[in-house]
């Protein structure tokens, strides 16, 4: 609920949120603006973004009720539904497990990637959306098979997809839930969703649309960021390096929160002669909780696939759901991109840490309970540290968010002199909501926050 | 278990306590020379739009401006706060110069030295005000 309320203070946004909102509406039917938004861009297919924007849009018109209460209260229900879902597919059953939920949900709601699903918004965050939707296929199929919950997997799939490429997500874990014979993954529902994967990158192929290619984003190599123009002049020619590189910082981004955005924070601290204390705390906390789920994989692989129980076999889907999420980031890093594998990596530090509690519970000697106690004493405070991180960032952001609707005036926020009078009022309805929303300035923040919680 | 129940806590406590400026989080109510001193140019806008009395001077907290609780008016708080966004939209939004008060503002600036606020202050139509010698700068 917290967590709901820290990002429901967070004004609808200028950037990526008032143009969505705005184009959307133009549109005469649903239908029009799905055909439109279709050939709105050459690199991507989202026309969901736009079909949300302007339901969402229609639900305020209709109720008479605020667009922010419409939009934000949308982002901070699915901020709600992921955590919901979390606890769900752990499914805790023994108080051994509720204890084990508790430290996962720190590092779900702690991790950098969380942070960013509930920071951005398109105007609502689709990686979120992605995350969401990618926990309800988990849920099902670790639950016997029922023909809603394919049909609805499905459903989520189509689209997930038409609302933006990482929803590809939701497929790997339908496929990998029936290559690994977990309980609800029949495989004709694998066999339908990899039709539909094979439709949607037909119909992108037939609207010629292709993907961003280097220097479209800019993105870190090693201490540095680098423009798109800088990219393209370093790697146009032999992009390789750059994608393998990206891959693997996509990775370790997930698994040791370092690099950021593609810059390693530790070269950055070298060259510059100092470490902000946030790397330090960030480092620590993963590599101990990545630690652990190493430890319990390297126990799962001690036995034949074909005897693995659930668990091993979602730590399996996790490790693939990572590496995926890294190969997407070959172009670029961005924290949004991971977001579904750190939702996933939080499922896997769940089994890890409930795994080493049940072998302290069961077999284990006076040192390794000593060991299991520290090493759930100091990454449970780092993690729990880190979550009150995110609401730091997230009050951040609505300063920030806030601010940007009062430098401009409401013409040049409704797309400047070709704006129709229409834009222009709903700029001024929706500028008003915005600074009607109170928000704390970080001023009235820790003077330490900064050097603690944001990279 | 015990950091996240902690955790847990504190988040419901800052539900129940936030929009009374609990302890958890800072408080969101401002004075306008406050928000312009921490840079909230939404909330600037906001109360000026209003109807706040741009020129009425009121408390700044301790740490906002200077190391202890300060009064001065929202210009003044804009030119400490070296703020040339904050001096035009006060300006824009009704605050009201005089010579005096000019002249105030020019000799803060003159100890802040900021380029900007020095050429909007300059650009203000005003005839000779009194020196720095025989005004009263807040501090």
């Amino acid at each position: 609920m917290s967590l709901a309320q820290s990002v429901y203070r967070i004004p609808i946004q200028v950037s990526d949120s008032l143009e969505v909102i705005l184009v959307a509406k133009h549109p005469t039917s649903s239908l029009s603006l799905l055909q439109q938004a279709s050939r709105w861009s050459s690199t991507t297919l989202r026309p969901m973004r736009y079909l949300q924007a302007r339901w969402l849009s229609g639900i305020a018109e209709a109720t008479g009720w605020s667009y922010h209460m419409v939009f934000r209260g949308a982002h901070a229900l699915l901020a709600i539904s992921i955590v919901a879902l979390f606890t769900w597919v752990a499914n805790p059953r023994r108080w051994l497990d509720v204890a084990a939920l508790g430290f996962a949900l720190t590092v779900l709601v702690g991790l950098h990637t969380f942070d960013a699903m509930m920071r951005e918004s398109f105007p609502v965050n689709h990686f979120a959306e992605i995350a969401a939707a990618t926990l309800f296929v988990l849920g099902t199929i670790l639950r016997p098979a029922r023909l809603l919950g394919e049909t609805i997997s499905i459903a989520l799939l189509v689209g997930g997809l038409l609302l933006i490429e990482s929803a590809v997500l939701i497929w790997v874990v339908i496929l990998a839930g029936a290559v690994l014979h977990m309980p609800g993954a029949r495989r004709r529902t694998a066999v339908t969703a990899t039709v539909i994967v094979m439709l949607f990158m037909a119909v992108r192929s037939y609207l010629e649309i292709t993907g961003p290619g280097i220097g479209a984003h800019s993105s870190g190599w090693g201490a540095v960021t680098l423009s798109g123009d800088e990219l393209k002049a370093a790697f146009a020619d032999d992009p390789w390096p750059f994608f393998v590189y990206n891959v693997v910082g996509g990775a370790f981004s997930l698994i040791a929160s370092e690099p950021r955005f593609g810059v390693y924070q530790l070269l950055a601290a070298r060259e510059s002669g100092s470490l902000s204390p946030v790397v330090i705390v960030n480092l620590l906390s993963s590599l101990l909780v990545t630690s652990a789920i190493v430890i319990c994989c390297r126990a799962a692989l001690r036995v034949s696939p074909r005897a693995w129980g659930n668990d091993q076999k979602a730590l399996a889907m996790g490790t693939l759901v990572i590496g995926v999420s890294a190969a997407l980031c070959a172009n670029y890093i961005k924290d949004d991109i991971i977001s579904t594998a750190g939702v996933m990596y939080a499922v896997m530090t769940y089994i890890a840490v409930r795994w080493l509690l049940d072998r302290v519970d069961t077999t284990s000697t006076m040192m390794r309970v000593v060991a299991v106690g520290l090493f759930l004493v100091i990454s449970a405070s780092l993690w729990a540290f880190r979550v009150a991180g995110t609401h730091y960032d997230l009050r951040r952001s609505a300063f920030v968010s806030r601010n940007d609707w009062a430098l401009k005036d409401q013409r040049t926020l409704a797309g400047g002199e070709a704006a129709s009078r229409d834009d222009i009022s709903l700029v001024m309805r929706l500028r008003a909501e915005a600074l009607a929303q109170r928000v704390t300035s970080p001023s009235f923040l820790p003077d330490w926050g900064e050097r603690y919680w944001v990279e | 278990m015990l950091p996240a129940c902690l955790v847990a806590v504190v988040g419901l406590w800052s539900i129940l306590a936030n929009n009374a400026g609990g302890w958890v989080w800072a408080p969101d109510e401002v004075n306008l020379p406050e928000a312009v001193a921490t840079g909230d140019y939404a909330e600037v806008r906001r109360q000026l739009e209003s109807g706040v009395d741009p020129n009425a001077p009121a408390d700044v907290r301790k740490r906002l401006l200077g190391s202890k609780p300060v009064r001065v008016t929202p210009l003044q708080a804009a030119v400490w706060a070296r703020s040339p966004i904050m001096v035009k939209m006060l300006i824009d939004g009704g605050a009201i110069v005089s010579s005096t008060s000019l002249a105030v503002l020019k000799c803060m600036n003159d100890e802040n030295n900021n380029h900007d606020v020095r050429v909007l202050l300059d650009a203000v139509p005003m005839g000779r005000g009194p020196s720095c010698s025989e005004v009263t700068v807040p501090r």
